[in-house]
Parts: structure tokens; C-alpha cells; sequence
């Protein structure tokens, strides 16, 4: 890579870096601000009871020198608990991040091509519908249906289709119901009307080259900057649907700890979402850079 | 037809587009032909339908936003053959009856639009506009490359040998650093530098008509002189027709 | 008049009127449903006195898990049990009419019809449902006027002043609320401040915040490069007064009625999810100060009852809350085509 661009990207980055610091430590701030008005004993004894930043600092230092969240009402440690069960909930999301924007590419695809199609007109008012159904009633209606309660997938006598049913259906219910598949499609397909009728593309066609290629790319190029809010509401659904199904990751642990009123738990859990949250957040903003051109990102940013 | 010695005739065109207040005949019966080796220019007003008759001899204008009737012949093939129902004008009171292209109709026009591949070459009016702002010049101009041999291999040789000839079409257009340059993006280089490039992209696929839409009104008059010189190089290393619209 | 005219002026109330009563179908469904759940709360809520034979307001556990009127058995053996769990939704469908209610043992106790059935605490759903539409009018009120009012300070602010602290401060605060998932949010408030109405739909607004404040600074930001706000400001106006009079007020209309509807649509669903995970809201009604339930608690109590066949304590709800999403979701897509609004 050349020099001056790699000591741009750094620069940029270390902006970047900075500012997600900030954001993490104002919400942790605010979360220990919130846990210290509420009255509980246990909390003012692992969270301290003199002036807040003081407390604030030595708390933060704490937690990242020694990896020391507390413990639950159950009597283990935070960290622990959580690290192993954070592993889940990122594949669920991940995964169906993935399959949520391939479904809403090839619906968008097919829209603008055949978009004076009647047929297609009723599809979009069958995503309107699917996107109106509430994540939970569909993982609801979804675990009466399947066989779902009835996989034991510790057991020594499950099928590889269990198996495939265990992993894959939650993930396809999180995909699509979300509620946003008809944003993206719309903007996907508003997109490629766009792109479809610039100049460059015309030259293309009139010279006879492979039209999709760059038609694909200008989406790919675009989705990029929709990732990081989809990532963000797909934890969330990742939540209610680790519930329903009977996952253990953070999200269920997070329903445990509201539901029995366990402080150091769900402090834990904000600050490995919002971790996440940011190193996803700090990658596509490499890989933006890394990948797009200098006039992609001043016309976007 | 006598379709000796002409690559394109073009015969009663008509190019229409839709208005609220009726339909608007932006092309009204045209016809002209062009031979092997003759440069044709089109002089006119501005908003007198040049683009628009070439746009559809280029066939992408049929249905939206234009709709054409007429007969455009490539070596003695019907462009519009089957598009020939779609339009039916009756003259009594200059009523015109037209039922409207949908989807299906574009795939017969990229059927028709394969007699046209790489044999036929447009430049528009705006360089910035007709290049991938995505894509560096070396991968356009690659693509046109691949276009003229569909035996392109990806093997390390065959990439040198087209990227030196990339290099040679840049020298050719009178670029000064070929090799940096072909690595830039089209936002980084001037509009006469990319209306070359442009130039030199439809050279390299050989076609047999070069089209050339309004090349030189975005540009001050010293990089037209240039482009009008290398056009006129061009003509006269190569066989080819040249349409030219001002 | 001035409400009438500076509000709504005619251009605003015909395009809404146009999106509902035009082309389209479903935003004439979607206002149909909105309408009659209204009708039907107030309705519901000021018939108190039991006038109607259809309306049962006492919680009585005699009268738990009783199925809809239409659908009993006509096996006397099996109605005249005391619990009434007798008869079954799905196994046991008659024709039974109107006629013969009085002789069905299941559904009348005591001369009451239960119209959609009953619950395992003995609630007539068709009551409840209909009174437990008013949360989402008072709550949908509340966290639309939040979040219209946060969205707006937020949006305008880091639009307006582009290259400053301000609006460097306000895109800070929408990046907090926009990279946390907002149930994480709801969690926090809800272990703050317990299960009560007024916080949760306060969160809610804020939580919903971010939609309305991306639109504004686009279209704040396009509107910016415009030379009427040099002009204006040459004519004596000062910031505040060109943001609210020409710049919010005239041009970002659309984006409030639009985002507003679904804002509404968000708020039925955050709540009707936290009710489901058991963290519903119990919300005395205004009007006759009868203790209501939301519509996610009701279907949390039924998840137990599906496999013994009676289905009614899920499906009601269920329909309730689908068809006032749906119809909110297509008054809003129309809305949306109707006034340009990506």
C-alpha cells in the first residue's frame, strides 16, 4: 500500500478509535450512574459509595485490569458466565446478518427488473405483512410449529437434521422477521433503478460488457454503510429469540438478570454488547477504507 | 433493400416520447446511410433529437423513456424487427395508436442488441459520466479487452500482455505517464484526459462505427483540438465509419 | 383557525385523505381497523354499569377458560362441569346460533356471553382487549411527543450548525442511543424504574429519537445550500426563528406525520414485546379506573393452554395486535408515497 494512504487510514483510525472510546465510556458512565441511584446494598459495596467519577475510574480500572464484573446472585463470576455464552449470540447475529442482506439482494434484484408485474407488486405486499409481524409472535408461532421443544441437542441419539434444525431455524426466523427486510429491499431496489439508468452503464451496454459486476459492486459499496445499524437492532432481536428458542447466550442471561433484578449481571452484559458493538463498528470502518476509493468516501461521508 | 457497400441504413425512423399532452416526436422520419470509411456529422439545435436517433440506433431507447418505430439496418439485419407491431401511426389527423413496450420486450431487444456487440462504439457528451467512478481505467479498459478476445485466459502472461496494451492505447491518446495514470480512478484525472480515455476504450473493441455524442461541448477548445486530431488519427489508421453529432 | 390553518393547512389534510380514501385498499383497511379498536375502547370503557350482556368487567375465577359463544359443544354431559374446561376450541365445533345461547351451558354463566372467551384469570378477553387498546393510545401519544420533540432538537441542532460544538455534541448524543440495541435500553429502564407506564413510553421515545433526527439532517443539510436562509437572515431573523418558521415548520412537515405513524407502530411492538418476556404494563384505565393488562401478557399467559386446545386465549390477542400493526404499517408505506419521504 502506498505510504501517505496508509498513514491517512491511520490517522482516520485512531480518530475513530477515540470517539467509540468515548461512546463506550459515557454509556458505561451512564449505566453506573443509573446503578447507583437504584437502592441495593450489594451494588453500592462492588460499585462504591463516595464521589462518582472517583469511583467511576477506579471501577473501569478494575474491570479491565483484572477482568472483575462481580459476581451473580447465583454466586459465580460475571465474566466467566458471560464470555462462554457470548459466543452464540455473535453467531446468531452474524449469521443471519448475512442471510438477511442475500435475501434482500436477490428480492431487490428481482423488483427491479420485473417491477410492472402484478405478481410483483402483491410480493411487496407480502414483505409489508411480514415485516409487520412482531419478531416474537413469529418465533412463537414458529417454535409451536417445528419440532422444536422436542430436540435435546445434548443427547447422545440426535440426527444431524436435529442438529441442522436447532442452528438453522432460529436463524432464518431472526433473518427475516426482524422487521427490516422492507427497507432494505426497498432500497435496494430504488438503488439499482438508480445506478441502472446512469451513463456509464448505457456506454456498457452499447460496448456489450458485463453490466452486473458494476452494478453489484455500487450495492455492495452501499450496503457497507448500512451494516452497523443492522448489526445493532439484530442483537436485539438476537435477545428475544435466544429467549424463545432456549438459547443460552448474553440475551437470555440479560432476561435472567432483569427478571431477578441481578445489577452486576446486566452490567456485564451492556458492556460486552457495547464492545461488540464497537469492534464491529471499528472493522467496517477499516474495510471501508481499505476497499472504497477516495471518491466513494467523500461523497458519502 | 440494396445493401451494397452500407453498414447502416437507417430508414423512417421516428422516435417518440410520451407527454401529458400527447406524444412528442422527437425523431420524425429520418433516413440516411452510412457507408464503410465516410465520417457522417448531424448538425443541429439543441433539443432537435440528435441524442435521441442515436440512442436508438444504439437500441437501448425502445420503451422507456422513448418509443420507436422505423426500420434501422446493420449489415442488411433488421434492429427493430420485433418491435414492428408495437407501433401503429395513422396520419389522418396525426393520431398516433401505440401500445406500450413491457418487460418482455427487452429481451428481444438484447437479442437484437448481439448483432450490435462490439461492433458499434458510443462516447457521450459528459467523460465523468460514462466511466465507473469504482473502477481504475486499467480494469475498463481491461473489460473492453476481454470483450474482443472472449479467449482471455486469467493467467499471468495474458494480463501482461493486456495491460501493455492498455499502455499502448494510453500513448496512443498522447497521455504523458501511462502506467500511473492507468492505475487512477476517473475522478482523479481532467475531462479531456477522460474523453481520450473514452476514445480509446471504443478503439479497442474494433468496432465498425464509432458514435460520438456531443464529444467536445463540455471542453475548452484547446483539448478539442486535440480530441478532433486524434480522431481524425483514428480515422484514418483504422476502418471504421464515424457518426459525429455537434 | 389558527390551529386549523397553520397546522393543517388544505394541501396537508387532502394528501392524507387521498392516502387513505385513493387507490389503495389497504390504508383504507388499516384506517377501518384503527378506527373501530377506537370506537369499540371508548365504547367498552364508558359502558361500566354492565349494560351490555357481552361486556363483564369482574374478574370472577369461576368463569376462567371459557371458550367464545360460537364455538360449544352441544354434549350436555360434557358442559355441565363446574370448572368449564368441558368443552374444547378445536375438537368440538357446532352450529350453534344466537339462539341458543341460553341453552349452552359453557359460555353463559350466570346469563353472560363471552364473546372471544375467557382468560385462565377469568378476564372476558373481548372486554380487555378493547380496554387495553387505550396503553397504546396514551402510551403511543406519549412516546410520539417525545420522540417528535427529542428527534427534532436533536436533528435540527446537528444539521443547522454544521461545523460546530453544537452540533458535533448533538450527533454524540444520537450515536449513544443509535449504537445500543434498543431492548438493552428497555432492560435498563425497566431495572431503574420498575414496570410503570410513563417511564417505559418515555424510553420508548427516546429510543425512537434517531429515525426522525437522520431525516431531518438530511433533508436540513439539502435545505441549507439553499440562498433563502442568507435572505432571511439579512431581512433581521435570527437562528432559532429561520430553523422553526422556514426551515421546520414549511419544509419537514411530511417527515413528522410520516415517521410519527411509525413511531406508533414501534411502540406497539417494543411493548407488546417486553409484555410477552412477563414485563408488561398494568395501566388503570382513565376513563372507569379498571386495572387493564397489555395485550403481550395475555398472550404470555395462553403459551401454556395451546396444547390442551385452547387456543382462543393466544389467537385473540394475536389478531388484535397483527391487524393494528398491519394497519399501521400500510397507512404509514402510503404516507410515505404520497409525501416523498424515503
Amino acid at each position: 500500500m502506498k505510504k501517505v494512504l496508509r498513514k491517512n487510514i491511520l490517522m482516520k483510525f485512531t480518530w475513530k478509535l477515540s470517539y467509540s472510546l468515548m461512546l463506550f465510556i459515557t454509556i458505561t458512565f451512564l449505566a453506573f450512574i443509573s446503578f447507583r441511584l437504584s437502592v441495593n446494598n450489594k451494588m453500592i459495596i462492588h460499585l462504591g459509595n463516595g464521589f462518582i467519577f472517583s469511583d467511576f475510574l477506579s471501577w473501569i480500572i478494575k474491570v479491565f485490569s483484572s477482568m472483575d464484573l462481580g459476581t451473580t446472585l447465583s454466586g459465580k463470576p460475571v465474566f466467566g458466565s458471560l464470555l462462554k455464552s457470548f459466543g452464540k449470540t455473535l453467531m446468531l447475529t452474524v449469521s443471519s446478518l448475512i442471510i438477511s442482506f442475500s435475501i434482500s439482494l436477490i428480492l431487490g434484484w428481482y423488483w427491479s427488473n420485473y417491477g410492472k408485474n402484478f405478481a410483483v407488486q402483491t410480493f411487496s405486499r407480502i414483505i409489508n405483512l411480514i415485516s409487520s409481524i412482531p419478531l416474537f409472535l413469529a418465533a412463537f408461532i414458529i417454535v409451536l410449529l417445528s419440532p422444536y421443544m422436542v430436540i435435546d441437542i445434548t443427547s447422545d441419539t440426535v440426527s444431524t437434521v436435529d442438529i441442522l434444525i436447532y442452528y438453522l431455524v432460529p436463524i432464518f426466523t431472526l433473518s427475516i422477521f426482524d422487521g427490516f427486510i422492507t427497507e432494505m429491499t426497498n432500497f435496494i431496489k430504488i438503488r439499482f433503478d438508480e445506478i441502472s439508468s446512469e451513463q456509464f452503464i448505457t456506454a456498457l451496454e452499447i460496448r456489450g460488457g458485463n453490466i452486473k459486476k458494476h452494478i453489484m459492486k455500487h450495492i455492495i459499496y452501499d450496503l457497507l454503510t448500512i451494516v452497523n445499524s443492522k448489526f445493532v437492532t439484530l442483537i436485539g432481536g438476537a435477545i428475544i429469540i435466544e429467549i424463545i428458542f432456549g438459547w443460552k447466550g448474553i440475551g437470555l442471561q440479560g432476561y435472567n438478570a432483569v427478571y431477578y433484578r441481578d445489577y452486576s449481571l446486566f452490567m456485564g452484559v451492556i458492556i460486552f454488547t457495547t464492545i461488540a458493538i464497537m469492534i464491529f463498528n471499528l472493522t467496517t470502518y477499516i474495510v471501508n477504507h481499505l476497499i472504497k476509493n477516495k471518491y466513494f468516501i467523500d461523497n458519502t461521508n | 433493400m440494396n445493401f451494397s457497400n452500407s453498414i447502416l441504413t437507417v430508414n423512417d425512423l421516428m422516435v417518440m416520447f410520451e407527454s401529458p399532452n400527447g406524444f412528442i416526436r422527437a425523431v420524425d422520419k429520418v433516413s440516411f446511410t452510412v457507408k464503410a470509411k465516410t465520417r457522417l456529422s448531424i448538425i443541429g439545435e439543441s433539443g432537435s433529437g440528435k441524442t435521441a436517433m442515436l440512442l436508438a440506433i444504439c437500441n437501448i431507447l425502445n420503451g422507456e423513456p422513448g418509443i420507436v418505430s422505423g426500420q434501422i439496418y446493420y449489415e442488411s439485419k433488421n434492429l427493430l424487427e420485433n418491435l414492428k407491431k408495437d407501433v401503429i401511426i395513422s396520419q389522418n389527423n396525426g393520431k398516433t395508436i401505440i401500445r406500450k413496450n413491457d418487460y418482455r420486450y427487452s429481451k428481444m431487444l438484447k437479442k437484437n442488441r448481439a448483432i450490435l456487440k462490439s461492433k458499434i462504439a458510443m462516447v457521450f457528451q459528459d467523460p465523468r459520466k460514462s466511466l465507473d467512478p469504482l473502477f481504475t481505467i486499467e480494469e475498463q479498459m481491461l473489460e473492453a479487452y476481454k470483450l474482443k478476445n472472449p479467449n482471455y485466459e486469467n493467467s499471468r502472461k495474458s494480463i501482461y500482455e493486456a495491460k501493455q496494451i492498455c499502455i499502448e492505447w494510453l500513448n496512443n491518446i498522447r497521455i504523458d505517464n501511462p502506467k500511473k495514470v492507468s492505475t487512477q480512478y476517473p475522478n482523479e484525472l481532467s475531462g479531456g484526459m477522460l474523453q481520450r480515455v473514452m476514445i480509446a476504450i471504443s478503439m479497442i473493441i474494433e468496432p465498425s462505427i464509432l458514435i460520438s455524442d456531443e464529444p467536445t461541448t463540455a471542453l475548452d477548445i484547446k483539448t478539442t483540438n486535440t480530441i478532433m486530431e486524434l480522431v481524425q488519427r483514428i480515422y484514418e489508421e483504422n476502418n471504421l465509419s464515424i457518426i459525429f453529432n455537434s | 383557525m389558527f390551529i386549523r390553518k397553520f397546522i393543517f393547512p388544505k394541501s396537508l389534510i387532502r394528501k392524507i385523505v387521498k392516502s387513505i380514501f385513493g387507490d389503495n385498499v389497504y390504508s383504507f383497511f388499516g384506517l377501518v381497523v384503527m378506527l373501530t379498536l377506537f370506537i369499540g375502547y371508548l365504547f367498552v370503557s364508558f359502558n361500566y354499569q354492565g349494560n351490555y350482556s357481552f361486556l363483564t368487567y369482574k374478574l370472577d375465577s369461576s368463569e376462567k377458560l371459557a371458550p367464545p359463544f360460537l364455538f360449544n359443544s352441544q354434549n350436555e354431559s360434557k358442559s355441565k362441569s363446574l370448572d368449564g374446561s368441558g368443552s374444547n376450541f378445536l375438537f368440538d365445533n357446532s352450529n350453534s346460533s344466537v339462539e341458543n345461547l341460553s341453552t349452552n351451558g359453557d359460555s353463559n354463566f350466570n346469563n353472560k356471553l363471552f364473546l372471544l372467551g375467557t382468560n385462565s384469570e377469568g378476564r372476558d378477553l373481548f372486554t380487555y382487549l378493547f380496554l387495553g387498546f387505550g396503553i397504546y393510545i396514551i402510551g403511543g401519544f406519549i412516546a410520539l411527543l417525545v420522540s417528535l420533540i427529542f428527534g427534532t432538537i436533536l436533528g435540527s441542532m446537528s444539521a443547522y450548525f454544521e461545523p460546530g460544538l453544537i452540533s458535533n455534541i448533538a450527533k454524540f448524543i444520537e450515536d449513544i442511543i443509535n449504537s445500543f440495541p434498543k431492548i438493552i435500553i428497555l432492560f435498563l429502564a425497566l431495572i431503574l424504574f420498575g414496570v410503570s407506564l410513563y417511564p417505559i413510553m418515555i424510553t420508548i421515545g427516546i429510543i425512537n429519537s434517531t429515525n426522525i433526527s437522520k431525516a431531518l439532517y438530511q433533508k436540513i443539510k439539502y435545505l441549507k445550500n439553499n440562498e433563502f436562509i442568507d435572505s432571511a437572515r439579512q431581512l433581521g431573523l435570527n437562528d432559532l426563528n429561520i430553523l422553526i418558521r422556514h426551515i421546520l415548520y414549511y419544509n419537514c412537515r411530511d417527515i413528522f406525520i410520516v415517521y410519527g405513524v411509525f413511531v406508533i407502530a414501534d411502540v406497539i411492538l417494543l411493548e407488546s414485546t417486553l409484555a410477552y418476556l412477563n414485563f408488561g404494563i398494568d395501566w388503570n384505565n382513565i376513563i372507569n379506573g379498571i386495572n387493564v393488562k397489555s395485550w403481550g401478557t395475555y398472550l404470555a399467559e395462553g403459551k401454556e393452554y395451546i396444547l390442551s386446545g385452547k387456543t382462543w386465549i393466544t389467537i385473540f390477542p394475536a389478531i388484535f395486535l397483527l391487524l393494528l400493526l398491519m394497519s399501521l404499517n400500510f397507512i404509514g408505506e402510503e404516507l410515505k408515497k404520497r409525501f416523498h419521504v424515503k
